[in-house]
């Protein structure tokens, strides 16, 4: 037992050795940083492995489909599910950390879209059903015929549930996208970052906000949709990586400040 | 380095752990900490009791667990976590609270991935509603009703069924905030070394065998080690982060 350092006399010095790179925000910088980075490269793998696949409504295909899909290309299946958003909306955690340190004069907003980013997160990833799919589909590989119509309406449920883009998964997506043109805003109205972040971030949240809504509950304008989304994530893509280069210039400023 | 006097100041007058709320905050998570302990022994010995290690594998064989024994039933898909989950967010404030001045973005990052993975995982428990379907699976009149509430209890059993790719997210969650829960606590130094290495190695342990469990179930031997290692580091971690935070709520500074 190190009851030494457990000495009430001794937190003080403690705490003097412990105002660390955390302490300061340096570590919390760079990995906002690196999130942002990670979810370019995440959202760039998505765009070219999509490439001259034919876009559909996830809800078109049937489930006996998709549940061969798992089997035959499962990175095309997790993909198409929502696995690429649960990875980004994962990432974007200590982005937001990283703007409550930021924005210290707006400390309410950045709060309340913080908030409203992390309920949107828990709840898309509680509804999103891509691994639960991936489950059946194991079991539907090697199930006999007379248990499959049983495991399809299995899978039919889970796909109404959460496939992504679909009323299922839509709540989540759309509280992060609020949070994310609520933080937009705050950028436009702080000299944090630049103007052309927060414009460049309230133009792509907004356009993925019209996207999710149409691909949810406008299933027969999905063309459109996607026409929409497009532009989307270009605008999101050139976000992150302004976003990644400030977030590393103020490491770099609160390190000098030491 | 050099470090602004006034934020020393700052930190050692807002921390004083002399105050009421900090002592609180550290009998709660010390005794959120060794209560879990007291429900993994229960788990445990459950395992050892007779039928205990009964488990099933298909959806018809769930109803019929449920039905005859639902206590055993719910346990199987979760109920103890439900538990020990509840019993960790206690213990997972207060060492965020403890630590918030020292190590305050890796503290504040873990406690956000652990209350997200607690929701997710309240979200996706099934233990309940298999027990409610069970019932109705029992009471159906008609085949036609047995096939669709066996549908109904598959579709559950793909999202709720603990360690399979359904749970993954919940618990791969947990484990991330654990492991970097127990790095900050490392840091920190402000709690015993001892808990902090031992949460990292059962918490790494533990996130290896959920990641082996959900996606190579084939690697059976491995798993049950990894799962064993992970579980007995993980208790230890949980026995003497409590002990810890028990101690440090004792302490005075004279404020």
């Amino acid at each position: 037992m190190e009851t030494n350092t457990l000495n009430p006399q001794n937190i003080p010095t403690a705490r003097l050795a412990l105002v660390t790179a955390d302490a300061r925000g340096t570590t919390l910088y760079r990995v906002a940083a690196l999130m942002s980075l990670l979810i370019v490269l995440a959202g760039l793998t998505d765009a070219i492995t999509s490439m001259g696949v034919e876009a559909y409504d996830n809800r078109a295909a049937a489930i006996s489909d998709w549940l061969a899909l798992f089997q035959d290309d499962s990175f095309a299946a997790f993909s198409r599910l929502g696995l690429i958003n649960i990875i980004t909306l994962s990432l974007g955690i200590p982005i937001y950390l990283a703007f409550q340190r930021a924005f210290q004069q707006r400390r309410a907003l950045v709060a309340f879209a913080s908030m409203l980013f992390f309920i949107g997160t828990a709840v898309y990833l509680s509804s999103n059903t891509v691994f639960p799919l991936y489950a059946l589909s194991q079991q539907y590989a090697t199930a006999p015929a007379a248990q499959k119509p049983m495991l399809e309406a299995a899978g039919q449920a889970l796909l109404e549930q959460g496939a992504d883009l679909t009323p299922g998964t839509f709540l989540g997506l759309a509280f992060t996208q609020i949070a994310g043109i609520l933080i937009a805003t705050t950028m436009l109205r702080s000299a944090i970052f630049s103007r052309w972040t927060g414009r460049l971030g309230l133009a792509g949240f907004s356009v993925m906000l019209i996207f999710f809504s149409l691909a949810a509950f406008l299933p027969d304008h999905y063309d459109t949709a996607m026409l929409i989304s497009a532009p989307g994530g270009l605008l999101l893509v050139a976000y992150q990586l302004m976003l990644a280069r400030r977030f590393f210039q103020l490491a770099k400023s609160e390190r000098m400040d030491q | 380095m050099s470090i602004p006097s006034t934020a020393i100041q700052q930190q050692t007058t807002r921390h004083a752990p002399a105050s009421s709320p900090w002592r609180s905050v550290c009998i709660l998570g010390g005794a959120a900490a060794l209560l879990t302990v007291l429900t993994a022994l229960i788990e445990m010995l459950i395992t050892f009791l007779p039928g205990g290690y009964t488990s099933a594998g298909t959806v018809i064989e769930w109803f019929a667990l449920l039905q005859a024994n639902p206590f055993l039933g719910m346990r199987n898909l979760g109920l103890l976590n439900i538990i020990m989950t509840a019993l960790s967010i206690p213990l997972i404030f207060a060492l965020y609270w403890v630590h918030r001045d020292t190590t305050p973005a890796s503290a504040a990052l873990a406690l956000i991935l652990a209350l997200i993975g607690l929701a997710v995982f309240y979200a996706t428990n099934r233990a309940f509603p298999m027990y409610d379907l069970s019932a109705r699976y029992a009471a159906a009149s008609s085949e036609a009703e047995r096939a669709m509430i066996s549908a109904a209890g598959q579709a559950m059993l793909s999202v709720g069924q603990s360690h399979t790719p359904g749970t993954f997210l919940a618990f791969f969650f947990s484990e991330v905030a654990g492991i970097l829960m127990a790095v900050v606590v490392l840091r920190g130094r402000l709690l015993n070394r001892a808990a902090a290495l031992a949460g990292l190695v059962g918490y790494s342990f533990l996130l290896v065998f959920e990641v082996l469990s959900s996606f190579v179930p084939s690697s059976h031997q491995a798993i049950l080690v990894i799962a064993m290692v992970g579980g007995l580091a993980n208790l230890t971690w949980y026995i003497l982060a409590g002990i810890s935070l028990f101690r440090l709520s004792r302490f005075t500074n004279g404020r």
